[in-house]
């Protein structure tokens, strides 16, 4: 392990030639930065991660089946299980995916799921992401890397290999493929996640297209190509669904595919993730998670969720008024590390105007225990130091569903902050997952 | 799938056009940085030559700004810049292990502009875009890729030929060269400047020049 982590600089220079880099908009302007990579990685010992990778496949399995329902039949809503505010009033529901069934039934095709170690070893869910979670690409890159710099620490370790990323993203695009290339959509060049879209692109072995490479004509979409048209069978889209199909959601959209919607109720595309989703990974959904495993598989979840209150019920709104000082406040509309809160950190006079905020609008926020989650060591110019860190774990859900062995931490390079996110500045870690 | 898309097509026309673009440009600066020890450069004339805005003070703000002002839309940065633009968007094409090469080769443009002799960490920047023109030679499989990144690298060194007055003894073999490799791209060439180009035989007079010129650069249409 010294090696490796006598090669920190080495890596990164490694990364940046390989131009892994987030894009970041400031003030109206498109920067790109490196994301800071600290080669001490985390280690999740193989018996701990077969009931993480049990949680998971469980947990998602669940939100498929919940996904399903919502666009179809609505048992759960109509069995009191989730209350239906909390499903049509997300904005995240579509009402335009209503009765479309997805190639194969499959929804959320990639998961990204946030996890925390607590300091009792317990792992905590901290949110689902079932649109377009971005990530994986930074470890398996920096793995490859990782390996060439230090061969000697991975003949020592024995660490399961997650070089296997692109093959796996085949295998799921392949199985709900309905006829045709496989494509990976890219709002292009200036999105923060474009180094990750065309890496992947290259490991699947998809083509990497962006709108005006494709077009939809008689309910199929097609690769524009300088010879006859292409037929697609997936796009693996990382477009959001309301820039999506400006015929279908926003009209001003210039980056989506007019009439891809149609393709896709049509049954001639498989779209991934498929749209809609976000009903599934709304912040108020969360809560009821663990319900939906009873509800859908009738087994306890696994994996436990952070302790979180609705202020839409009355008791738990009165518990999160009466004790606001020590939770954290989430709106439940933002994403990206945006619109948390500490309550610890806000004055009395600010304290009251956010209890005010609650009480006019409860169903826009849940209010959570801060969980005292593992620090975890970071080597900050060369000395070693402890920092709050994530886990966001892939999830594939294609003929299996399966976990990726291996997955991002994020971590929060401010000692003070419990904000993990790049966009605020944070770097990633590689995950091992260690054999015995 | 043996089909481009015609913005992949179009970005890879450009990607060999603006690495071109750099390495022959960076190397005909090569001398300058000798003549201006003994002399003075005649900049006014290359701006002319190459169509571009002469707005500089002296040789040695040329000799800055031409080639390091990321602001200025005709500088060898900018032509770094738009060169990686391309590529990035190639990558699934290209490949990471050639991408890398543009990285590099921009990573070096900024690290010669921070030095305070900027000719020895230039050199790196060129031996990058060799190393890189190796490199997609080698690991590039798809053979009208291939051609069609060297046909635009042709049609760019020719241009710079023929707008500078310099290896003009080589344009005919490098019309020779260019024609073969149009042959092995999907590439659709403008019949006009075709008879042009195959006719042609190394300039002598400006007006020759002048209509090879025209003839490179209207022999696609991107």
């Amino acid at each position: 392990m010294k090696t490796l982590l006598a090669h920190t600089k080495e890596i990164n220079e490694q990364l940046a030639r390989y131009g892994v880099k987030f894009g970041i908009y400031k003030d109206g302007t498109f920067n790109e930065r490196l994301f800071p990579f600290d080669p001490v990685p985390r280690q999740i010992p193989e018996k701990d991660y077969e009931v993480l990778e049990k949680g998971l496949i469980q947990r998602v399995t669940a939100l498929n089946k919940f996904i399903y329902d919502i666009y179809h039949d609505k048992k759960i809503v109509r069995d009191g299980v989730v209350p239906e505010e909390f499903v049509y009033r997300s904005p995240g529901y579509l009402a335009q995916c209503e009765g479309i069934t997805p190639s194969k039934d499959v929804y959320s095709h990639i998961s990204g799921i946030d996890l925390v170690e607590g300091k009792n070893n317990e792992w905590y869910i901290l949110e689902d992401n079932l649109r377009i979670p971005s990530g994986a690409s930074y470890p398996l890159i920096a793995r490859t890397l990782c390996r060439r710099c230090s061969p000697e620490t991975f003949k020592r370790y024995r660490v399961r290999d997650n070089r296997n990323y692109g093959a796996l993203l085949k295998r799921t695009m392949d199985y709900v493929n309905t006829g045709g290339i496989n494509v990976i959509f890219t709002p292009g060049r200036y999105n923060a996640a474009y180094f990750e879209h065309s890496y992947l692109a290259e490991q699947a072995g998809a083509v990497l297209a962006e709108s005006n490479d494709l077009f939809v004509e008689n309910q199929t979409l097609y690769y524009r190509t300088s010879r006859d048209p292409v037929k697609v069978g997936a796009v693996y889209r990382r477009v959001s669904d309301e820039y999506m199909d400006p015929l279908c959601f926003e009209p001003s959209s210039l980056i989506g595919i007019p009439n891809l919607m149609d393709a896709y109720r049509a049954g001639n595309v498989a779209v991934m993730n498929a749209p809609g989703n976000g009903v599934a990974d709304d912040k108020g959904i969360y809560y009821f998670v663990p319900k939906m495993v009873k509800y859908y598989l009738g087994e306890d979840a696994i994996l436990k969720n952070a302790p979180t209150y609705l202020p839409y019920y009355e008791e738990d709104r009165k518990y999160t008024l009466d004790n606001i000082h020590r939770l954290v406040i989430k709106d439940v509309a933002e994403a990206g590390g945006y619109g948390v809160v500490f309550g610890e950190n806000l004055t009395q006079e600010q304290r009251e105007d956010l209890k005010n905020t609650i009480l006019n609008a409860p169903r826009r926020f849940i209010a959570q225990e801060v969980i005292d989650f593992k620090d975890l060591p970071i080597l900050d110019n060369g000395e070693t130091v402890e920092r709050k860190a994530d886990l966001r774990a892939f999830v594939l859900s294609g003929e299996n569903v399966q976990v990726w062995p291996s997955g991002l931490t994020r971590f929060s390079r401010n000692p003070d902050s419990f904000v993990v996110n790049s966009s605020q500045g944070g770097g990633f870690k590689d995950t091992w997952i260690v054999c015995q | 799938m043996d089909s481009l898309s015609v913005s992949k097509l179009n970005r890879l026309y450009w990607l060999g056009r603006y690495y071109e673009r750099l390495s022959t440009t960076l190397s005909y600066l090569w001398d300058w940085y000798d003549v201006m020890i003994d002399g003075e450069i005649d900049y006014p004339d290359f701006c002319q030559k190459l169509s571009i805005d002469c707005c500089y003070k002296d040789d040695k703000d040329f000799m800055h700004n031409y080639v390091f002002d990321k602001n200025n839309p005709d500088s060898l940065r900018t032509v770094a810049d738009a060169m990686l633009g391309n590529g990035m968007v190639l990558r699934e094409i290209i490949g990471s292990r050639t991408l890398a090469y543009l990285e590099l080769a921009v990573m070096g443009m900024k690290s010669a502009e921070e030095s305070d002799s900027p000719t020895l960490p230039l050199q790196r920047v060129i031996d990058f875009i060799m190393a890189f023109r190796g490199s997609y030679d080698d690991m590039i499989d798809d053979e009208n890729v291939r051609n069609i990144i060297k046909c635009a690298a042709g049609v760019e060194r020719l241009s710079l030929y023929l707008r500078l007055g310099w290896h003009l003894d080589s344009v005919k073999s490098e019309i020779g060269k260019l024609m073969k490799r149009m042959n092995r791209t999907s590439l659709q060439p403008s019949h006009t400047s075709l008879q042009v180009l195959l006719s042609a035989k190394n300039p002598e007079t400006p007006e020759e020049r002048k209509k090879l010129l025209d003839a490179a650069e209207n022999l696609f249409v991107m």
